[in-house]
């Protein structure tokens, strides 16, 4: 992802930019919607998400500090906090939609995402499993553990040494 | 391990937002005056924001992208504009400082919502955290009341064991109702067993064999209370025995006895 452009159109979307959101959509929204599809599984409730979600950077471009991570990290922790938001609300009234709206891949992906794939796959089956449920559905380490009927003690092992291998893999 | 490197093993699954009940409480207090669980947090919150990219990217329909700017244009954050004060109509003043105002209400009223947000989250964990609390709580009355019920029960006695040489210091009784035949078993001063090994509590009853009833492990400080299983014999009891046998139980007794009481 190209870093410094981010960061330019940020800059000029904090004063109020619009060609320049406009860009940074470009850049930018085919990772939210990927993700925000991963958690939802669902294409409209993922489209809103995009949505909502530049509407808060147009709002909040001014917020962001390049010390607390790259454009794209903070792109997605907003994404994901909005796919989690709607799929707990959709939890708590048990409207889950089925499987099968599952999206396989995206298109021919950037090295970035390849990068973070690799990583992934390159985890045991456990560890992998365990930190997508963190991430992508949301649980907390009890969850996890309840549902994959494992001690909460293997379970918080597990997800540690996931995130500590993809972080020197990343890195 | 040191609580320093506790806290610093829950940074990663701090950064998935994984953390739940005491895990959770504890390293909210401890991270504010801790430097280095700080930077370990930035840092797995960067690897965490990177595994969003991990599908790659899936563009939305085109229709988004025309919402998405339709909407801003007609939200405007208001960049703040510099006027000549002096070509100013008061009217227009008004209306400039009221958006000015609406705007910066608009921001608190976004920060305050987002506030209320993760204080719901927090909320819901210490929810979570005391309806385990009360399970807990609700599994110790019961067993509580089920010795209490025991106890005041009229037709409940009490059969007081010794200590046998392997163990002189020990002491018990059993209380039993041949009616419910309910009973629990109380000692004390019984030591840790050698290891894969257990006691196991006997009843025997006219037949002479002794009828296996539960195998247990005593407290650290050498006490015990336990529940004994309904066996047969619980009703017309004449002995109660404790015996020391390999952890899994044994079905007749093989080791030494180390308490036993005849029902008077």
């Amino acid at each position: 992802m190209p870093e410094t452009r981010a960061h330019e159109l940020l800059r000029r979307v904090a004063r109020g930019d619009r060609a320049a959101l406009g860009e940074f959509y470009d850049l930018f929204a085919g990772l939210v919607h990927g993700l925000a599809l991963r958690v939802l599984r669902d294409a409209s409730e993922a489209e809103d998400v995009v949505q909502e979600v530049f509407v808060q950077i147009w709002r909040q471009a001014g917020r962001y500090d390049p010390g607390r991570g790259s454009p794209a990290a903070w792109v997605c922790t907003m994404a994901r906090t909005r796919a989690l938001d709607r799929r707990r609300w959709r939890v708590s009234r048990r409207e889950e939609p089925s499987e099968a709206a599952t999206p396989t891949t995206g298109n021919p992906a950037p090295d970035a995402a390849l990068a973070v794939r690799g990583a992934l796959s390159s985890l045991p089956d456990d560890q992998r499993k365990a930190v997508e449920l963190a991430y992508f559905e949301g649980l907390t380490q009890s969850e996890i553990a309840q549902r994959l009927g494992q001690p909460l003690g293997t379970v918080k092992t597990r997800i540690r040494t996931g995130m500590i291998r993809l972080r020197e893999a990343l890195t | 391990m040191s609580p320093g490197d506790r806290f610093r093993e829950m940074a990663p699954l701090a950064a998935l937002d994984a953390l739940d009940g005491q895990d959770l409480l504890d390293f909210r207090e401890h991270l504010p005056g801790c430097a280095e669980c700080q930077a370990e947090l930035a840092a797995y919150e960067e690897t965490a924001g990177r595994l969003g990219a991990s599908l790659g990217a899936i563009p939305p329909p085109p229709a988004v992208r025309q919402r998405v700017l339709a909407r801003v244009g007609a939200a405007a954050p208001a960049p703040p504009r510099v006027v000549q004060t002096r070509t100013l109509w008061w009217p227009a003043a008004l209306a400039a400082a009221a958006a000015v105002a609406l705007a910066f209400w608009l921001e608190s009223t976004h920060s305050q919502l987002e506030k209320a947000r993760q204080r719901a989250a927090a909320l819901e964990q210490e929810l979570e955290q005391g309806r385990r609390e009360v399970a807990q709580l609700r599994e110790a009355l019961l067993e509580a009341g089920s010795v209490r019920d025991l106890v005041v029960h009229p037709e409940t006695r009490l059969t007081s064991l010794a200590g046998l040489p392997p163990a002189p210091q020990a002491r018990g009784r059993v209380i039993w109702n041949a009616a419910t035949r309910e009973a629990l078993l109380l000692a004390t001063g019984l030591q840790k067993p050698p290891e894969g090994q257990a006691y196991e509590a006997w009843v025997i009853g006219p037949s002479s064999v002794p009828v296996p009833a539960g195998v247990f492990q005593p407290r650290p400080d050498g006490s015990v209370l336990v529940s004994l299983p309904r066996v047969e014999d619980t009703s017309r009891p004449r002995t109660f025995a404790v015996t020391l046998e390999p952890a899994a139980g044994s079905a007749k007794p093989t080791g030494p006895m180390v308490l036993a009481g005849a029902v008077s």
